[in-house]
């Protein structure tokens, strides 16, 4: 199934219409990529970022992706020339996925960093309003609360996920989803596995303040192992379980 | 598209059915599946969602993130070290404690200090004792433990029998578990027929004890660690809490966090790291707390911030002194007026205006907590220390509502429960009774079965007076439990020398120590999770500790040892209970008789729960917060919201505010020895040692420093890092110089915690003559340089 | 479906666009077409649980799957003309 040179003018009209169709969609998808760049500009930066711009071009594919297969495959179809048809099909069943996939993909990198993303799921509403208030001590407000972390507040301690992520991330990530839409998660929940020391060591370490304390160069074997985590003494990171307000329909910690 | 004619006949999956019918075999079958190949596509998927659904609730590695430290179980605890009491999930794996992990659930909010941390190291540390030992011929060697408690057991009769009851002893420790040292008390008042029952305790809390009995009639603190986070003013007076009750510290840091204008005030000789963080350092001169408190109490009268409710309805004046004096309201505003700022100034080194500015913020605020410790209380003046400073609690009405109280902090894990609310001290009997008393006595020989008179009228010896009557020889054998006199007693030579002469038994994880040295038996006892048994720590709450692992070697737990002494004593009969169980069952109910009443905390509910506040008279209780309070306290009459306080610890229901002057240094400074010393400890390490000092990874972090001021450095021509030689009317010892503004000028500050360096050799073994507890922060000693920091140390 | 089965349709009308659409060509353009319309609701309505579901956990996979039968179709016809 080659694509052919020639095509035969009894097919040419049906494709310069399907060309005048997509013509159509050049406008469509400009506006679509403006609604979205205005959407995610709303927190006050200037500009379009990179994920911004991405999630537009993977919206303008999707669509037009859409609307091509379906006039291709199932209106103009049989009154296309065999040439244009497979050129359309390799733009809608290849070229168009791929970029709707990468926008989609940058999207959820992109996105998944911010705090909203993460307080998408209820579950998180007590974290994030922890974090959020002001007369909070625990690690997590301190640091949001002094702007030690400037933006990407819940990421940046919890990088696992995101482009540089591991694939444990990944597989947590589709693991809280799972039990988030089933329900089936157990209150309270609670951080699974040892904390990742270097996410704090990569600010603190190096500062004399860090050095200065003999209890860090005591347990820096420890440490560095993450067989004793950062938050032992200087946590909570985040309320505690009777600090949090139970999730309707589950049981309350004892 | 030839039909394709499909093995099984199946139809197309969608509207194949009609298009199969019409026999073209031309059938569009875009998904080219069969309907079976559909049905097995579902199946398959959903089996997917099942396991992945069952997967969920599995913690396998493929879905799961694992610990580093594999843990086969995670049990409930309590960290073995400081009356912080920080509540722990403890790990197992393969019949060993690996690893341990704040409790979220219990009042340390998941936190841990490093001590905490390496809870879960030190049971298989070097050194741990396995076997008991005797010494034959000046050394001691392995015996069996039927060898060792019959030569025990045979010493203590002989002694009895020649010399009275009065000649053996018990040395116990805060860190026994409640039930051993109930069961030590027990055997030795109610069986044996002596109170010489002291212990460690002595040396830390007594003078809260004292301060405490005498001004609310009971002892232990009427607050709990809640308040902090409701203060609106915190005086660390003597509490080096950063170092040393490094989470008590977390929670005062987070309300300053939660709230910045929480103003923290610190007295303290030296600037520590709790003193960096403070508002306003008053770093008076050692043993000028009398004059500094008294001068708030003046400036509370002269700035109209008595609560006049308290002293017309709560309140009484006493002088103290033997028989104390009653004094009026007016009498005590006399007192006070001697102790202007100004005066206060000359004499604790610093400036009135300070003063006036912490008594005023202690006055005005919303809520004022104040937090002591050994500063408070390891002084000549402790117990009137401690009356003071509830008396300025008492006096403005800064006690009894959320976030005021004065709240004394103990240093050890069990010296609230197992000695003070056991009565496991010379002059005490459980539940606050006093042995001086012939209805306490009375009644305590009822509960505990055993004929009128059997405890003695005499009240025993306490630390200092004990090892002292050990050297005059009137006390022949003394069995120590869990501690290390040898290093923790001041002027350790002389009491060192005592111990030498006495037929001394010493149940201790660890051989050897400082102390078995001297021992003429070494028995093996098991430490922490290796027995079971019940902590309180500073905030009156009873927590368990579990039994997770065996015991190394022959080693018992100390309750199995006293019950075996108990038997071969002839009072078997006596201990009845003889396991953890038993003892806290018969303890609890014993406490319903009295006004410390907890016979609501059942084991269950010590295994159930994360500890729990007594007062706590029935199994539904929760536990009081804060005692004394009409609606809180279930001992305390009175209406709530009309009544304030009943303080039913004393008869007139009235707590005590104490007059006091202020009383010269015990170890007067001379031209021959000019600076003050002053004890205490780093965070990383715990008391003597002999834990921490065996963990592998604490042995770099330095003990053996003498912080010295940098003008007193200057003078004396001494850097940073030289050898220096701290010299006293007793002993010297030779340490490493810090130099900087670690203390005030004219005092230096060594830790406790060093055996090769011994401090306690310069110490003076001057008590406060209240609560017999030595003073450990004001000893007379002269510094001199020996060498540079490049010379080897000793 | 071998590939003998659906030649003589091809070769039928080399010039013009086949008039019975190839059966996995079709299947993948339906597989794209819910893919997409997956992928599009996720980034329309951006990072939340159930778009999340739709759009990564079932739109991508479909949509990759779709490719795949498209890339495969290709790959054949290729072969069965002798270009590869």
């Amino acid at each position: 199934m080659l694509p052919e040179t020639q095509t035969p003018p009894s097919r040419s009209r049906a494709a310069a219409a399907a060309a005048r169709f997509a013509l159509w969609l050049a406008p469509l998808a400009l506006l679509l990529v403006a609604a979205t760049a205005s959407r995610g500009a709303e927190g006050g930066s200037a500009g379009v970022s990179e994920g911004q711009l991405l999630r537009g071009a993977g919206l303008f594919a999707a669509v037009s992706a859409l609307i091509l297969l379906v006039l291709a495959e199932f209106v103009f179809r049989r009154r296309m020339a065999r040439g244009t048809y497979h050129l359309l099909l390799l733009v809608g069943l290849f070229m168009l996925p791929v970029i709707a996939i990468l926008g989609a993909s940058a999207t959820v990198l992109e996105e998944t960093k911010t705090v909203a993303s993460c307080n998408s799921c209820h579950i998180m509403h007590p974290f994030v309003n922890d974090m959020k208030d002001p007369s909070s001590a625990t690690l997590a407000a301190r640091h949001y609360k002094n702007g030690w972390i400037p933006d990407h507040q819940c990421y940046s301690c919890h990088t696992t996920y995101g482009v540089h992520g591991t694939l444990e991330g990944k597989r947590d990530g589709l693991r809280h989803w799972l039990l988030y839409v089933t329900g089936t998660w157990k209150e309270p929940i609670n951080y699974k596995g040892s904390y990742p020391n270097i996410n704090c060591t990569g600010c603190h370490a190096g500062t004399p303040k860090f050095q200065r304390v003999p209890s860090h160069a005591a347990l820096n074997r420890y440490l560095s192992k993450d067989q004793v985590g950062c938050i032992t003494c200087h946590g909570p990171s985040h309320p505690t379980p009777l600090e949090r307000p139970v999730t309707p329909g589950k049981e309350a910690p004892k | 598209m030839a039909g394709r004619k499909h093995a099984d006949g199946g139809a197309e999956w969608w509207d194949a059915a009609a298009e199969d019918e019409d026999g073209t075999g031309d059938v569009l079958t875009p998904g080219g599946l069969t309907r079976r190949e559909l049905l097995r596509l579902l199946a398959l998927s959903a089996s997917g969602l099942v396991v992945s659904g069952s997967l969920a609730g599995c913690d396998t590695a493929l879905w799961v993130r694992q610990d580093v430290v594999p843990v086969d179980s995670w049990h409930k605890g309590v960290c073995r070290f400081c009356g912080t009491g920080c509540g722990m999930m403890i790990g197992v794996h393969d019949g060993k404690v690996v690893d341990v992990r704040g409790d979220e659930l219990a009042h340390n909010r998941g936190r841990l200090c490093i001590k905490g941390v390496l809870n879960r190291e030190i049971l298989y540390v070097k050194d741990r004792a396995t076997k008991p030992l005797i010494r034959e011929n000046g050394a001691l060697r392995e015996a069996t433990w039927d060898e060792a408690m019959a030569l025990v057991a045979r010493r203590f009769k002989e002694s009895i029998a020649a010399h009275g009851p009065d000649s053996v002893a018990f040395y116990g420790s805060g860190q026994l578990y409640t039930q051993e040292s109930y069961t030590a008390n027990k055997l030795f008042k109610a069986g044996i027929g002596t109170n010489n029952v002291d212990g460690n305790p002595r040396l830390c809390m007594a003078s809260a004890a004292a301060g405490y009995t005498s001004v609310f009639g009971k002892d232990e603190p009427s607050g709990c660690y809640e308040d902090i986070d409701h203060a609106d003013c915190i005086l660390l007076t003597g509490s080096n809490a950063a170092d040393c009750h490094p989470i008590i510290w977390e929670r005062v840091l987070d309300r300053k966090r939660s709230k910045p204008d929480t103003y923290v005030i610190v007295v303290d000789p030296r600037r520590t790291r709790t003193a960096r963080r403070a508002d306003l350092h008053l770093a008076i001169y050692p043993g000028t707390d009398v004059t500094l408190y008294n001068a708030f109490l003046h400036e509370f009268v002269r700035t109209g911030a008595v609560d006049r409710e308290m002293v017309e309805r709560y309140l009484k004046f006493q002088q103290a002194g033997t028989p104390p004096q009653p004094r009026t309201f007016a009498q005590f505003r006399e007192h006070v007026a001697k102790f202007t700022p100004e005066k206060a100034a000359a004499v604790c080194g610093v400036s009135a205006d300070a003063i006036r500015e912490a008594a005023f913020r202690f006055a005005r605020a919303k809520a004022s907590l104040s937090l002591w410790t050994m500063g408070l209380n390891q002084q000549f003046q402790a117990t009137a220390s401690n009356r003071l400073v509830m008396a300025m609690h008492l006096l403005t009405g800064q006690i009894g509502r959320p976030g005021a109280t004065p709240f004394s902090l103990t240093g050890q894990p069990n010296a609230g429960g197992g000695v003070r609310d056991t009565g496991a001290l010379a002059h005490t009997l459980p539940n606050g009774r006093m042995v001086a008393k012939p209805k306490d006595r009375a009644e305590m020989e009822k509960l505990w079965g055993v004929p009128a008179g059997r405890i003695s009228a005499k009240p025993g010896y306490d630390a200092v007076g004990l090892f002292s009557a050990m050297e005059r020889g009137d006390v022949k054998c003394c069995l120590v439990m869990g501690t290390n006199p040898a290093q923790s007693l001041p002027n350790a030579d002389r009491f060192r020398k005592a111990m030498e002469k006495t037929f001394l038994v010493v149940a201790d994880a660890f051989h050897p120590t400082e102390t078995t040295q001297f021992a003429d038996v070494v028995l093996p006892a098991a430490l922490w999770t290796e027995k079971e048994g019940v902590f309180s720590q500073s905030e009156r709450r009873y927590h368990l500790v579990p039994k997770l692992v065996d015991p190394p070697g022959e080693a018992r737990s100390d309750l199995a040892i006293l019950v075996d002494l108990a038997d071969r004593l002839g009072q078997g009969a006596l201990v009845k209970a003889r396991t953890p169980v038993d003892v806290w069952d018969e303890w609890r109910k014993m406490s319903a008789s009295s006004k410390y009443n907890f016979e609501g905390i059942t084991y269950e509910r010590l295994q159930k729960e994360r500890g729990i506040l007594w007062p706590c008279p029935t199994e539904d209780h929760p536990g009081t917060k804060r005692r004394f309070v009409p609606g809180e306290d279930p001992l305390a009459h009175g209406t709530a919201g009309k009544d304030r306080f009943d303080f039913y610890g004393m008869p007139d229901g009235r707590a005590v505010i104490w007059l006091h002057g202020q009383e010269a240094a015990q170890d007067p400074a001379s031209p021959e020895y000019p600076l003050r010393l002053a004890t205490g400890r780093v965070l990383e390490h715990w008391h003597t040692a002999t834990i921490t000092g065996r963990v592998p990874a604490l042995q770099d972090v330095p003990i053996d420093f003498l912080e010295m001021n940098a003008m007193d450095a200057a003078r004396l021509g001494i850097g940073e890092g030289d050898r220096v030689e701290v010299r006293s009317r007793r002993g010297e010892v030779e340490l490493r110089a810090r130099v900087g503004d670690y203390v005030r000028p004219g005092v230096v500050f060594a830790t406790f915690h060093s055996a090769k360096h011994l401090i306690n050799r310069a110490v003076k073994e001057t008590v406060d003559p209240i609560s017999k507890e030595p003073d450990f922060k004001n000893s007379a000693v002269a510094v001199r340089r020996k060498g540079g920091p490049e010379s080897n140390a000793a | 479906m071998s590939a003998a089965a659906e030649s003589p349709a091809a070769v039928a009308s080399a010039d013009a666009a086949p008039a019975a659409p190839d059966r996995l060509l079709r299947l993948a353009a339906v597989l794209a077409l819910v893919g997409l319309g997956c992928v599009l609701i996720f980034l329309m309505f951006g990072f939340l649980p159930w778009t999340v579901g739709v759009g990564l956990f079932l739109g991508i996979p479909v949509l990759g799957v779709a490719m795949l039968i498209y890339l495969y179709v290709v790959v054949r016809n290729l072969k069965q003309h002798g270009q590869l």
